[in-house]
Order: structure tokens, then sequence, then C-alpha cells
């Protein structure tokens, strides 16, 4: 607990990082509550008033087939916030388990691991995600496991090179003195002293999962229409830049806020559980 | 006017709202051709106040009053950049660090790094500097140099390298040369050779040169002149034949008291300074020594920092205790000393816990894509020890020489090639798993370095309860509780503390809690690995006097390695000294130091500096040149033949077998066999 | 040195030989049958059905077909492309072209600057010139490129009208006339790598800076600027090169979307086409080959890794 209290008052030392998690948990908010939130259903279709301008019956106008857009970018976040998180659970989990066998052991299974690691590794995230979307087909499930999919290789690696420092020191070799079994080395001494570049890696992962999910649904091989994404919908609003740019413009905002939001606070929780990084790197 | 003076230097450290002061107004001079030794512990300032001078303090640092006066122009007034500066960084005064590993610069040929230097300093030519390089470097006594000149400095040994950073920093002829802890990170022959060597230099140059040094025995044997400094503080200048004979601050005395000496009577006790290091982001308005001085007076805790005062003749102390009555307190505390006589323990020779006989470790050598083996690395080579009950067994040798890989072998932490080791009459090669595990309750180690040999992220409590739990040796939370508690308490620690994290401890008190793990499964044999070589000075004795009260108390043996042989002397019973994987010679502790057979422990011997010059003058000593082979080349002949002076042309053909001498001493040398 | 390079070079065979495996395994890994997915929605006859199903050798043992697959693989034949009805190869040789040209030139573009944006933060650390570069850094490294690429195209395309929003041209088909139709797809390459470099640089750089060795170098008296560049750059090259490979493998990617808002005819739209047509054949040459570049630009990458740092090379 104390340790919690400090964390927590490491993290939000600066400023920036408190406006940042304050903006995150708006874009929280929002998907939790995106029914109550948004004044109309977001696949209600006003044909009538098709590309509207903004007005005080559509606050940011309407799309094509007279969707509200800012009803649809509200329930957009929770497809961006749903995969984003679930994507970087599954590849963390999966990743860091990896990467503690590969680095724990090594050799044989090291070798094994690192060298198919490296294989989808050297397919470009997008690539990899979109071959195997147009294989496996697109629902949110589905996304979310082929974006953490291809983020396994990253965390490995990063979690493979901390067990290997760790191993370095005494305290490991200590144990096996004292006859610390394989398991409870792992468990309790080295997965505690990797966990922190793992929370870290996770926070700043999940933008970057936001990022290839809207990639991906802005190609079209991502959630389905007529669901509402942003990816989506700054895909549907292209044609239309001139006569009503905020369709196009005013989702991709959402992104890049939500991402930014999202990476300052993974800075912050990297500084926070790492005070020696502070300052180090941005 | 001095060569240089500084005047009132102080130098802060800015961090998290804390105002470090790593130099506190400090003042001293330096003049040509004489070697000034500062002496101090981690964070006593030393460095920082070396670094001072040339401005390389880096953020957080800052130089915050006083002058540098070289040659009677003020230094500090020049601009960081600025070509006066750099003129006079390398130019006028040359640097040697500490860890030659790290301190050249990995991806440029250290051609190219000391020619740089020359060229920086001179409007020499390209190819003159770079003769002038290689003519340096043969100087420094690095062979085939116009061959190695391309190389880079991974390419060469931790020696090597240190003589390639005292060509550079010669290279541009200096008038002073700071060598900041320059041998620390070597082996005791090589630091010997290179220490001469930069005395050598000083001598026939005129160069004055300025050794920063925790190694009171390295001061003694070199120095000149002395300032010892202690929490961003001179606190006693002087003479270096005064300061050892007649220290005049309680701290230098203290310090004097608390290390071991190689010519030491075994049986004297280490007096240690109590506490540990100050915080210097406290402004206690006092002197700095106070909360660990043993002889301070109401005097010291009100009259505020006492200046550096001239007591004698060009001796300076910083206390506010009078000279004269200083030495009435030394002298009444040097006899309460003399009536604590150490108790002896007796061995029974006939109870080995202990017997290791002839094991070999092999690494193999792989070569080509098929990996086909060519050739065995033998990093132990027919290695025989027998440890009794009760005793404590040294080994000692210089990095490399396997008395790691000895110990891992021991407690089974890697599989041996061949040999057998015995642990209380049980095979420990040809025992299954399972009972290796419950034999790891029997056998357990401390290690050397503190900060790593504690996991950083499990409480103090937890990490000494972790053999209890592992072996089961106390049921239920409040048995184990209660015994880790007994365990704190036997290592001197307040069990109170358990709840905390070790970072929160200093070095000393995180070995203390490393010797309470070590006990806490009830083990026989304790396998110490350098256990006091990373702690301060004056922590050391603590540690060692420690042990020595576990071992009396709880009728251990142990197993303790090092490469500092007066601590091994004092501590051990017997020693056995290895080099390059074998075993030249065994003793008994005494009879080794005055006695040695081997060559190579007779240069062991003579590298190691006593803290006081008077016997550091009458000492006779076998000086080594060179530096041990690799294991990959390992000689036909005798290992250690190459460097030997009293080499014979059989040495060079025939491994020489360890042979029994006479009673309880056996070498390996040709030279003791008729 | 040699040894390093054989060793690499191994190395690379077995990835390389994994990624074949994974292309191949995506067709037969379609859930249900691979030939019904082939035909989607269009309508077939039993006899159309047989016939595309062995000539996706998919009536042989998968060992055997893998044999087939990666042997015609590796003569360059990669199949017959449904939706055009052409060799893939033909096609691959039409469009990867163009792709490597507009990510060849990014990658130096960004190196450059990036590498550039890096040192300058790093030395200046703390001053008001670091922290607005940084923060720049920061935002165009969340923002994504499809996004970016429409802003541009509607600031310079649809408002000012100063470039066309679409189209590629190769500098001999007119310097100015490729110039323009290049630019916006560059910038919106470059943009990310380059705030990613500039990142990395900047930490590399302030870790070098704190080694000893240039303590070293500042005691020797040189310049500041001769200790920066002559002994920290090429020290922390050392760790940014490996970064080198994942950036070109990012351009990559980033080819998939960039391409298809500019209506380049590169590797990318060819491959976004055939994921819509599921035209498997064109599917995983595409991943294939983009996989095998990088694979090839992280062994030259290594190569250079080994040459930068004696410490590898003379080991």
């Amino acid at each position: 607990m104390e340790k919690i209290m400090s964390f927590l008052k490491n993290l939000f030392d600066r400023k920036i990082v408190i406006l940042a998690a304050a903006g995150t948990l708006l874009f929280i908010g929002m998907a939790i509550f995106a029914p109550l939130l948004a004044p109309y259903d977001p696949n209600r279709q006003d044909l009538m008033s098709s590309l509207a301008k903004p007005s005080a019956k559509y606050l940011l106008g309407t799309d094509l087939h007279g969707r509200d857009i800012l009803s649809r970018i509200i329930f957009g976040t929770r497809i961006s916030m749903v995969i984003g998180i679930l994507a970087v659970f599954i590849g963390t989990i999966i990743g860091s388990l990896l990467g503690l066998i590969a680095g724990y052991f090594g050799g044989i299974p090291d070798l094994v691991i690192m060298r198919i690691l490296e294989a989808v590794f050297s397919i470009p995230r997008i690539i990899l995600a979109i071959a195997l979307g147009a294989v496996y087909g697109n629902g949110l499930a589905i996304l979310a496991v082929i974006i953490g999919f291809s983020t396994i290789p990253g965390y490995a690696r990063l979690i493979r090179g901390q067990v290997f420092q760790v191993k370095q020191n005494d305290f490991i070799a200590a144990g096996e003195v004292i006859g610390v079994s394989s398991a409870r080395q792992i468990l309790k001494h080295i997965l505690p002293n990797v966990i922190s570049p793992i929370i870290v890696m996770m926070t700043q992962n999940i933008g970057s999962a936001i990022l290839t999910e809207a990639s991906l649904s802005f190609l079209g091989v991502g959630i389905n229409p007529p669901t509402a994404t942003w990816g989506g919908m700054v895909n549907d609003g292209r044609s239309y830049l001139l006569t009503s740019p905020l369709a196009s413009l005013a989702p991709g905002v959402c992104i890049v806020i939500l991402v930014i939001c999202l990476n300052i606070l993974g800075d912050g929780v990297r500084d926070a559980l790492d005070p020696r990084l502070k300052g180090i790197t941005h | 006017m001095h060569l240089l003076e500084v005047r009132d230097l102080q130098t802060v450290f800015q961090t998290d709202g804390k105002k470090i002061r790593a130099v506190n107004h400090v003042s001293f001079f330096t003049d040509p051709g004489e070697i000034v030794a500062f002496v101090g512990e981690s964070g006593s300032g030393k460095s920082v106040t070396q670094m001072s001078i040339l401005k390389l303090v880096e953020e957080p640092g800052k130089i915050v009053g006083g002058e540098v006066l070289y040659k009677g122009r003020n230094i500090l007034a020049f601009d960081d950049d600025s070509p006066e500066m750099r003129k006079i960084r390398g130019g006028e005064i040359g640097m040697i660090f500490q860890e030659p590993m790290t301190s050249l610069n990995p991806v440029i040929t250290i051609g190219k790094q000391i020619t740089e230097m020359i060229t920086g300093h001179s409007d020499s030519s390209r190819e003159k500097a770079l003769e002038k390089a290689i003519a340096l470097l043969k100087s420094v006594g690095i062979p085939d140099a116009e061959k190695r000149i391309n190389d880079y400095p991974h390419q060469f040994s931790g020696g090597m390298r240190q003589r390639i950073m005292i060509a550079m920093a010669m290279a541009a002829e200096p008038k002073i040369l700071i060598a900041d802890e320059a041998t620390t990170a070597l082996d005791v022959t090589t630091g010997a050779q290179i220490l001469d060597m930069l005395q050598k230099i000083v001598r026939t140059g005129n160069v004055q040169m300025t050794l920063i040094t925790h190694n009171l025995g390295v001061a003694a044997r070199y120095a000149d002149r002395i300032y010892v400094m202690y929490g961003g503080r001179i606190l006693e200048s002087g003479d270096a034949g005064e300061i050892f004979a007649n220290p005049l601050h309680p701290y230098t005395y203290s310090l004097l008291k608390a290390v071991p000496r190689l010519d030491d009577d075994r049986d004297r006790t280490f007096v240690p300074i109590e506490g540990s290091p100050p915080d210097l982001g406290a402004d206690t308005g006092r002197c700095v020594f106070y909360p660990r001085c043993k002889f301070r007076s109401e005097k010291c805790d009100k009259a505020g920092e006492p200046d550096l005062l001239e007591a004698r003749k060009g001796h300076h102390t910083a206390c506010h205790i009078h000279p004269d009555e200083l030495k009435a307190l030394f002298l009444s505390a040097e006899k309460n000393e003399k009536r604590q006589v150490r108790q002896r323990k007796s061995i029974s020779e006939d109870n080995p816990v202990l017997t290791v006989e002839k094991i070999d470790k092999h690494y193999p050598v792989y070569k080509g894509v098929l990996r086909k083996k060519i050739a065995d690395v033998k990093a132990l080579d027919g290695v025989s020890i027998s440890l009794y009950e009760g005793q404590t067994l040294g080994i000692v040798g210089e990095s490399g020489c396997g008395k790691t890989t000895l110990a891992k072998s021991i407690l089974r932490l890697h599989d041996i090639t061949g040999g057998s080791i015995r642990f209380r009459g049980m095979d420990l090669l040809h025992t299954g798993k399972r009972q290796i595990r419950s034999l790891r309750a029997e056998m357990s180690m401390i290690f050397q370095d503190p900060y790593l040999s504690l996991d950083p992220r499990q409480s103090v409590g937890s990490i000494v309860a972790e053999p209890i739990i592992v072996h089961r040796m106390r049921k239920g939370k409040g048995a184990i509780d209660e015994r880790v508690d007994e365990l704190l308490r036997l290592v001197g620690l307040d069990p109170s503390l358990k709840t905390r994290m070790p970072h929160e401890f200093s070095g000393g008190q995180r070995q203390r809690i490393g010797i309470a793990r070590a006990l806490a499964s009830d083990p026989s044999l304790i396998i110490c690995d350098e256990p006091i070589s990373a702690l301060d000075v004056s922590i050391q004795a603590q540690i060692i006097n420690l042990l020595e009260g576990l071992q009396a108390e709880l009728g251990l043996s142990y197993l303790f390695i090092a490469h500092d042989l007066s601590v091994v002397k004092h501590i051990s019973d017997q020693i056995a000294v290895m080099y390059l994987g074998r075993i030249v010679e065994v003793s008994g502790s005494e009879e080794l130091y005055n006695n040695p057979l081997h060559p190579y422990t007779q240069a062991l011997l003579g590298a190691i500096p006593i803290p006081d010059p008077k016997a550091e003058r009458d000492r006779k000593e076998l000086k080594l040149q060179g530096e041990p082979p690799s294991l990959l080349k390992r000689p036909p002949g005798c290992d250690f033949a190459g460097r030997c002076p009293m080499a014979m042309e059989k040495c060079f053909r025939e491994k020489p077998e360890l042979k029994v001498v006479d009673k309880k001493h056996q070498t390996a040398c040709f030279l003791r066999e008729t | 040195m040699k040894k390093y390079i054989l060793k690499r070079l191994w190395q690379m065979l077995l990835v390389l030989f994994l990624v074949s495996v994974f292309c191949f395994s995506l067709v037969r890994l379609i859930p249900g049958d691979p030939v019904k997915a082939v035909f989607g929605e269009v309508q077939y006859t039993e006899e159309e059905y047989q016939e595309l199903r062995s000539e996706l050798g998919l009536d042989k043992p998968y060992l055997e077909q893998y044999f087939r697959w990666i042997t015609d693989f590796c003569c360059g034949d990669f199949g017959v492309s449904y939706t055009f009805d052409r060799p893939v190869r033909e096609l691959v040789a039409q469009r990867a072209p163009i792709t490597l040209y507009l990510t060849g030139i990014s990658l130096v573009i960004s190196m450059i600057l990036g590498i550039c944006a890096g040192v300058f933060t790093a030395v200046k650390r703390g001053r008001p010139s670091d922290t607005i570069i940084t923060l720049l850094a920061n935002t165009t490294h969340c923002v994504p490129n499809f996004w970016l690429a429409l802003l541009l195209v509607f600031l310079f395309s649809v408002s000012l009208g100063w470039l066309p929003s679409y189209g590629f041209a190769w500098p001999s088909e007119g310097i100015l006339k490729s110039f323009k139709t290049c630019l916006l797809p560059i910038v919106c390459f470059s943009l990310g790598p380059i705030a990613g470099i500039t990142r990395q640089t900047r930490s590399c750089m302030l870790e070098v800076i704190r080694q000893d060795y240039m303590r070293t170098a500042k005691a020797k008296g040189l310049r500041k600027n001769t200790v920066i560049f002559r002994h920290g750059l090429r020290n922390a090259l050392i760790p940014l090169i490996t970064f080198m490979g994942m950036y070109v493998s990012t351009l990559l990617g980033g080819s998939a979307i960039i391409e298809q808002v500019f209506s380049i005819p590169g590797m990318g739209s060819l491959l976004m086409t055939s994921v819509s047509a599921r035209d498997f054949p064109v599917i995983q040459t595409c991943v294939l080959l983009m996989a095998a570049f990088s694979i090839m630009i992280n062994l030259i990458v290594d190569i250079l890794y080994g040459y930068i740092d004696p410490r590898i090379r003379l080991n």
C-alpha cells in the first residue's frame, strides 16, 4: 500500500501527467457511458441531412448517410479502448512468458523462441496484421488477438534482455546456493525485478495498439462497417474533405489526443517506477 | 608560489532538493617533483576535489566557490570550452582514471586516442605524433607497440589499458599528473608495477603527481605528503612519515587501527570505526567525524566545524582537541585494546568438513561452423584442499586464478570435469539431486558485492527467511519471524528493520544482512567470496570482527576467498595460494607470511604495501614483471615460469607437483625440491 | 568478422525459412475450406472448385505442397493473380521499385534529420530548444500516418491546390512532376521515423555522454564538438543502428497506408487490393517479399554494426 502511494505521488509529480491522466479518464468515461452521452444512435441515418454542417442539432455535423458524427466518435471510443487494452494484455502475457523462458533457461529454448519471434518480427507489424486479418476475418476479438500477436516479439525481446541482466546479479546465485527451485526463482526473484519494464511497456503500447487498430479500420480490414470506429470514420470522410472536413478530421484529432495522453502517462509511469531514468528519454 | 594552489574550493551536488556538499572548503597545494596522496573512503570528496580542479564535474554537480591557482593563475575563471582551459586539461594537468575498462573509448584505436592528445596540444604532424605515441607506449611497457598501435582497447588486458591511459596522459607532457584510484581495479601485482612506473616518471621528469586512493598502504609506499579527507573536508595533512607515525586526527588514528596490516601480529584485534559514513546533505554545524569519533568531547559538540590548523611544523589537523591531549587519549585507548586478547580456537585436525581432491574444471573451446572441439580451457587443474571443523581456510590469488570457480564447484553450482569433493564424508559428485538440496542447508555463501547479492524487491525479513522456508527449518509464520529476529540480532542489526528494503541500508549493513541469510539454514560451512572487498576500509573491520565472533560462537568453518592477503592472513588458519587454476602453495597462515616458499607467493606478498612508511622502507621484495598468461595459452612447464626471476631450464619443461616441504607446508616449485 | 557474417547469414536463412513457412501456412490456415474462401462470394461449379483446388496444390500432402511452392518461389514463379489474371512476378516487378524508391528516400531523410535533431537535443538537454523539439517529436509520434496524409492532402491539395493529391511519377517523367507527386508521400513516410529516431538518438546520446570515456576525452582538453562527435556519436550510433532495421519494417508497413491514400501503384496498394479481393497468391508474395527485404536489411545492419563496433568485428 505504501509502495502504491509513493508510486502515485511520484507519478503525479508533474502537471502534464495529471493532465494526461485526466484526458485518458475522460476517454474511458466516454467509452463506458457512450449510450448516455451520445445524443443519437451512432447508426441512425438521417438521409435528409446528409453531410450536414455543424449545427445545434448535429454538433459536429453528419456524414454521407446522415449519421451524427459526435455520436459515432463517442461510440468509436469503445472500440479503440477495448482493442487497445485487450491487445496489450494478450501481447504482454504471451510475450513476457516467452521472454522469461528464453531469458531464464537460455540455450535451446532461447534459440528456438528467439528465431521464431525474429521471423514474426521481420514482417512489418501492420502488414502482418493485414495478412492475418485477411485470413481470419475481422471481428473485435480477432482483431485484438491479431494486434496483440504482432506485439509479442517486442515484449519477449525486452523481457529476455531484462531477465539476462537480472540473472547476472548475485542474488540469483545466492538463491541457487540456498537451493531455491527454478519456479521460485522465476516467480519470486526474477519476475518482481522485471515487472516495472513490463508495466512501462504496457502503458506505452496501448497507444500504439490503438494506432494499429485505427490504421486497420482505415484500410477497411479492421472492424466491419457500419460499426463506428475512428479509423473507419476517417476513411469514410475522405471523399468529402472539401465539403465536410470535420467528418475525417474530428475522429483523427481524437486518436491523436488519446494517444498523446496515453504516451505521456506511459512515460510518467516509467519515470515513477524507475526514477533513475528520469529525463533521459522523453 | 606553488605549482598548484587550491583555496577554499567548494563543490555541491544538487539532487532532489538536497544539497550534497561533496567538497567543503578544501585548500591545498602541490609542488613540482612531489607525490601527494589524497586518502579517503568513498564519498570523502577526494575524487570530486580533483575533478573540480579541471572543471570536469558534471551536472548536477557545481563548483560554487574557491580558487584554483595554477602557476598563479586562477583556472576556474576560464570558460569551460575556452582554449585556455583546454590547454590546461591534458596539456598542463593530465589525468588517469580508475576504470581502465571504461575510460578508453571502445570504438577508437589506441593510436588515434593518443595522437589526438599530441596533435591537440602541439603543432606536430600526424606522422610525428604517431612516432611519439609508439615511443610512449614502449616506455610504459606495451610489447610490440608498433603493431599494437592500431588495436582497440578491448584487445588489451586491464593492466595494459591502464598503461595506455598513462601513455596518453603523458603524451602532452603535463606538469601535473592526477591518478584517481588508478590501480584499484587491477590485481595487486599489476597495480604495484603500474605505481612503480608512475613513481619513476615523477622522479625522472620532475612532474608532480597526485594519487587519489583509499588504500593507506599505497599512500605510505609512494607519497611524500598526504591529505586525509573525510566527508568533503580535509581533516589532516602533512608529511607521509609524520601522518603515519603521529596521526593527529582521531579519524586518521582510527583508520590506521581499523585496517589489517600485512606485518600485523595475527592476534591483533581490529578496532572498527563504528557507525556509517556521514550524510553530506545535512548541515550539522559540527565536525564531520563527530558522530563516529571515539575521542570527542563536549567542546566538539558546541564549537562548530574545526578549521585545518597547523599543529606542528607542516602538519595540519582539523580537530578541536589539543594534539597533546589527543596523544594521551590514543595511548590509553591502546592500553585498553591490548587487554582484549583474541581467543584462539582449538582445531582438531582429524575432522575434515570438506575434502576436495584433484578437481578439474575444463571449458571446451570450439572452432569453426561445425563447432569442433579444439581444446580445453583448464579453469581448475588438479586442485586439492581440506578444511577442518571450526577452521578457516583462506584462498588467495589474483583475478582469473580460479578461486571463484573453485567455490562454485564446491557448491555444485556447475559440474566439474574430474576429481572428488567430499563434504562431511559424503561424496558430493555422486549424490542425487534431492540430497544435494538438503546439503545446501549445510553449506552457504557470503557474496562480494552487498549491492548485487540482495534481491532489491524483497524486504530484509523475507531475504533472511528464504533459506528457512526453502529448507522447512521452521513451521509457521510466527516461528519463522522469531528465527529471523534472532538472526538479525546475531549479526548486529535491529530486528525491527526487517520490513525495510535493502536499498535503505548502507554497504556494511547490507553485508550483515547477507551474513544473516547465510546463517539462516544453520550451516556448518560458509564460503566467503571476497566478503569485504567491496566495503569501505572503516567498515571492513566491523565485518571481519563479526565473522570471527560468529565462528567462535557457532563453530563454523570458513572457506575465505580473497585477493587481499592482509585480511586473509588475519582471519585464516591455513592459506592456499592459487595461480592460473592450480594451487602453488599451502601452509599455515603465520608460516606463509614468515617463510613464503613459492616465488609467486613472495611476489604477491611483496606487492602489498604496508600502511607504514618506515616498515615499507625496510622491505625486501620480489618485483614481478608482466601479467599471468591466458588460460588458453597455458605454458607447458610451470605456469609461473615465464614471470619467475628464478626460473630454471627445467621449469619451462615440466610442471611441478604440489609437494610437502616440511610439516604442514606444501609448495609446487622445483626450487624447493631436493 | 568473416565468422560473424557467416553466423548471421546462417541465422538469416533460418529466419527466412520460418517466414516462408508462415506465408505458406497463411492460405492453409483459412478457417474452413480455403478453396471456398478463395471464391468468397463468387458462384462456382464443382468443376471450377476442383480445378482451383489442384491449382492451389491442396490435393497433395502439405510437405510436398510446401516444397513445390518454395522451389517455384525461389525460381521467381510467384503464381498467378486471380484478380489481375497475370503472373504475380510481373505485378511485383512493376510495383516494388516504386515502393523501394519512396521508402528508400524517406529512410535516408529520416536518418539524417533524426540523428541531427537527436544529437542537438541531447547536447542542449534541458534548454528550451530541447524541450520544443522533444515535445514536437513526441507529438508527431502519436499522429497516425493515414490521418497525417489526409491532413496534408486537405491543406496542400484540396485547400491550397499546390500539389496533386494522388499519383506517382518517376524523375524520368519530369523532375518537377516527380517532385510534386512524391513530396507529400515522402513527408508522410518520414515524419514518424524522424520523430522516433530523434527520440532514440537523444536517449542514446544522453547515455553515452555519461560514460567514463567521455570524461577522459574532455580531460584531454579536446574541443567540446570533438568530444561529442568523434567520441560520442560513434558510440551512440551502435545501439541506434539496430533500430534501423525496425524503421525499414515500419516504412514498408506504412506503404500499405500511404500508397492507398495517394493512389500510388506500389507494393502496399497492391497488397491492399489483393486483400479486398482475397487474391492469396499476391498476398503471400507481398508478405514474404517484404519480410525477406526487411530480413536482408537487418543482415546489412548487423554487418554495419560489426563494422562500427570493433568489439564485435574483432571477436
